[in-house]
């Protein structure tokens, strides 16, 4: 039997052996035969007389006065800087906007695992359960690797920049020279935070290691909003002359779009990181053989998705802002965003965004099947989604309505009689504000599942809240009614107090529902890990959405320059200079998602090395192993 | 509305209540109530475009309720697979797989068998402005632009009337046969017209003043590609009249729909 074992063991090696041999003896082959193939099929020249003992033909000298005079004006050929260079196949713009795009998605994903671990180590901090911590934890335990990636992605994106569009990128950076030192200098800093927070991880005092954490994401969020300078200056751009000259570098920083940019994009990036982190607590889940398993990595879902939601909730106010910002800049630039080519492109957004809520609110409802027992407030979810679908269907209703002919004349116009007023602002923005409203209602009714409120004055508190949701809905309602009656420039400033009101209304009926179950009665306990499967693949999808949306409007922001590197000064001239269909962008933006998921899969496989047994002593455990039952056999 | 097909989708709802039908049901009648009445129930019709948004949305949330709990996933789940499993359902079940296919091959059918009328088309109705144009050999920024007479309806009101009495001139001798008496986009050269011309009672006061004077110097040849397919009939007027009367055009569009033009919006950062 150990004899079998022995040969077994030498087969193997020799199979390893012969593996790499045959290798080379069939590349060696190959040569031998292409070689053989070219010398005996190749054109040959007929035999001639050499040159020196032919007789010079009028041709003859003809071509060599040719070739003479082809090499004397390639000598003289004078240097001349490249403005465009073709990138083969793709062309450059679908190039840059690749390479662009993982840049920009790694780079919020390690920008939003820091953030996201921090407010998970201080709430573990704070409530002195250790589960935050492994938690935070386990998600820095991806950044190495991912801050690897985005570091190679950004020296991709320069080198890419510097081939394809060097004239261009020397103009911006002649403009942003004074900004590109800080910039490595802070990525110094962020390697310095970044690996001190993840090797330091319960080598320091809990306060230290969360000033690291506090560092790092202070380093990476300028790094954020250096890089947030040039991309906006090319959108708004400020500080320089009609020609371009630059006339204060400062200006150029600080330009338009600038502010609304970085508050937009550090939201997003909160949003992005939660729900990349609940979709790989999904994956870990739907691979989970054991109870504990599951339940640790649904809980771990449960917290990354309420950090996302938590964050989408205020994007489309920053979002807003940013449009109103884009607007006042150049109305050409708000007309094209909201009304012209772009305006489709909106409607995608509005009808991912209200799958994204919908999901949201969803993934709440089948959690609440984790409480044991009777469930009362189930009846309640058939009100909240005629809600959500109602605003919804608002929010995707388009004002430039694709119709036949026969369609718009039994319209009466372009626009429909009724559908038109839903297809505007105001009635957008109330849709959204409602939207939240419902999805905060849901959170608050999961929350309450299977707990009963036993303070003495627990009807009371729930009337109140009923009425701070009834009156923030009334007022969100009734602005967006009277918008209809004001002019634009007041319209838009009738979105703050929207805002507030639903804003006031969730941090006053959070207040009181903390005090309201304080001491509540259990009528179920929490089983962690007893939720359908179908709920994993709910976070995977508002990740895989979020990073489409990201994508697409990132192409929205960008492509809106239409011809132009910097709007209104530097044309672009190169042969993509147009802008392509809505089709074609978005199938450019899926391709790079699907490109960011599969490297972000590798990611997470790279990460998964490290808890992984040691190969030796896996190796040695399987002999010994064999060796013992050999001997019993 | 439609009020009859309202009322036939509310008592059909009516009775389903009243008969406790199953949770399957509601959700089939849902989505078919919700159809007939976006298909029919709407005076003015909905383009399918937007229909298929709507239902897209709808079947969502239908499936997203069906499957919102245990017993709910099992009430919906429960007839189906006995549907499917029991003997006595054999014969329907036969029926249903040969329906399935058939209605799909009569949907084909429906589709295809319309008359023949030039295909959808994504038109935008307002695209967007070059940031400034040339009238007349002059610089017009549409931007920073402003309509130079809006000044007189604080500053000098008679005057301004002048020029909305000058605009109603310009208007009632050139653009009423499109645009129509009361600006209803129902002129009497309306129906040799594809795409129609504008309603202004719905549009202009998301507009800017510039906005207008561009589309009416610069007409349908002055449309960018977005605009397209390039079929308005518009001329460019600044072919037929002076930089005044079509800045006065465009007061009178707005005196006479009682809208005011957008403004323009402050920048934050500035």
């Amino acid at each position: 039997m150990t004899n079998g074992i022995m040969n077994g063991a030498m087969n193997r090696r020799v199979l390893i052996l012969l593996g790499p041999v045959a290798g080379i003896v069939m590349f060696l082959g190959v040569v031998w035969m292409a070689s053989v193939f070219v010398g005996h099929n190749e054109y040959k020249e007929p035999y001639r007389a050499p040159a020196a003992t032919a007789d010079a033909t009028p041709r003859a000298e003809g071509v060599a006065a040719e070739k003479a005079a082809a090499e004397t004006k390639a000598k003289a050929t004078p240097y001349t800087e490249a403005e465009y260079r073709r990138f083969p196949g793709v062309g450059s713009r679908v190039a840059i906007w690749s390479v662009a795009q993982l840049h920009l998605l790694f780079a919020a994903f390690v920008l939003a695992v820091p953030m996201f671990a921090f407010i998970i180590e201080v709430i573990g901090y704070k409530t002195g359960d250790e589960r935050y911590d492994r938690l935070a934890h386990e998600f820095t335990n991806l950044l190495s690797v991912s801050f690897s990636l985005t570091a190679t992605f950004g020296a991709f994106l320069t080198f890419m920049l510097i081939i394809l569009y060097p004239k261009f990128t020397n103009y911006l950076m002649s403009v942003f020279s004074p900004t590109f030192l800080p910039y490595v200098l802070l990525f110094f800093f962020e390697a310095f935070f970044l690996y001190t927070y993840y090797y330091g991880w319960g080598k320091f005092h809990p306060l230290v290691h969360l000033g690291l954490g506090l560092g790092l994401n202070v380093v990476g969020t300028a790094i954020m909003m250096i890089a947030n300078a040039w991309l906006t200056f090319m959108m708004s751009p400020r500080g320089i002359s009609d020609t371009g000259a630059v006339l204060s570098v400062r200006d150029a920083i600080f330009n338009y779009t600038w502010l609304p940019i970085n508050v937009h994009r550090f939201i997003a990036n909160i949003a992005f990181g939660g729900s990349v982190a609940a979709a790989y607590a999904a994956f870990k889940f739907l691979q989970a053989e054991t109870d504990e398993e599951r339940a640790h990595y649904d809980w771990m879902g449960y917290i990354g998705n309420f950090v996302a939601i938590s964050a989408f909730l205020p994007l489309p106010f920053a979002g807003y802002w940013l449009a109103k910002e884009i607007y006042a800049f150049s109305q050409t630039l708000g007309l094209t965003m909201m009304g012209g080519a772009f305006s489709w492109l909106f409607i995608i957004q509005a009808v991912l965004i209200g799958n994204l809520f919908l999901a949201a609110n969803y993934y709440l409802w089948l959690g609440m099947g984790r409480v044991e027992g009777v469930q009362p407030l189930q009846k309640f979810i058939k009100y909240l989604l005629i809600g959500i679908t109602l605003c919804f269907a608002v929010w995707a209703t388009p004002r430039s309505i694709i119709a036949t002919v026969s369609e718009i004349r039994a319209m009466g116009g372009s626009a429909h009689p009724i559908l038109g007023y839903l297809g505007v602002m105001s009635a957008k923005n109330t849709a959204v504000n409602i939207l939240i409203l419902t999805t905060f209602m849901s959170f608050l009714l999961y929350r309450r599942t299977g707990k009963v409120a036993t303070v003495a004055w627990a009807k009371i508190g729930h009337a109140a809240q009923l009425a701070i949701f009834a009156t923030a809905a009334f007022i969100v309602i009734f602005l967006g009614v009277y918008g209809y009656f004001v002019e634009a420039t007041v319209r838009i400033r009738l979105s703050v107090p929207q805002v507030s009101s639903v804003l006031m209304a969730m941090v006053s009926i959070t207040a009181i529902d903390v005090f309201l179950f304080r001491g509540a009665t259990r009528t179920g306990e929490v089983r962690w890990g007893r939720i359908p499967r179908i709920s994993q693949y709910v976070l995977i999808f508002i990740a895989v959405t979020f990073t489409w949306l990201m994508g697409l409007m990132g192409y929205v922001r960008s492509g809106l320059r239409q011809h132009w590197h910097v709007y209104g000064v530097v044309r672009d001239t190169s042969p993509d200079a147009f802008t392509p269909t809505l089709g074609f962008a978005t199938k450019v933006v899926s391709v790079t998602v699907l490109e960011f998921f599969l490297l972000i899969g590798v990611v997470f496989w790279i990460a998964s090395l490290h808890d992984r047994p040691d190969f030796q002593r896996q190796a040695k455990t399987t002999r010994r192993t064999g060796a013992h039952e050999a001997e019993l056999t | 509305m439609k009020i009859p097909i309202v009322l036939a989708v509310a008592v059909a709802f009516g009775l389903l209540r009243f008969l406790r039908v199953k949770l399957l049901i509601w959700a089939a009648a849902w989505w078919i109530g919700i159809y007939i009445l976006l298909r029919f129930g709407f005076t003015a019709p909905i383009p399918s475009s937007v229909i298929t948004i709507y239902m897209g949305i709808v079947s969502i949330a239908i499936l997203a309720y069906v499957s919102s709990s245990q017993e709910r996933r099992d009430e919906i789940s429960g007839p189906l697979i006995r549907f499917m499993t029991e003997k006595r359902y054999t014969l329907l079940l036969a029926v249903a797989v040969v329906a399935i296919p058939a209605l799909a091959a009569a949907n084909v059918y429906v589709r295809m068998n319309v008359s023949i009328e030039p295909p959808l088309f994504s038109r935008t109705v307002h695209p967007a402005s070059p940031a400034d144009i040339t009238v007349h050999d002059k610089r017009i920024d549409l931007d920073a632009g402003e309509n130079p007479f809006r000044h007189l309806e604080t500053s000098n009101p008679q005057e301004f009337r002048k020029h909305v009495e000058n605009g109603r001139r310009v208007y009632y001798q050139n653009c009423v046969f499109c645009h129509g008496d009361t600006m209803s986009a129902n002129g009497m050269f309306v129906h040799g017209l594809d795409p129609i011309p504008t309603n202004f009672h719905d549009t202009i006061a998301q507009l800017r003043e510039t906005f207008l004077f561009w589309r009416i110097s610069k007409g349908g040849p002055g449309l960018p590609d977005e605009g397209g397919p390039w079929d308005t009939a518009m001329p460019a007027w600044e072919k037929f009249l002076q930089e005044d009367e079509m800045w006065d055009a465009v007061l009178f569009l707005y005196d006479f729909t009682g809208q005011r033009p957008r403004g323009r919006e402050e920048v934050a950062t500035k």
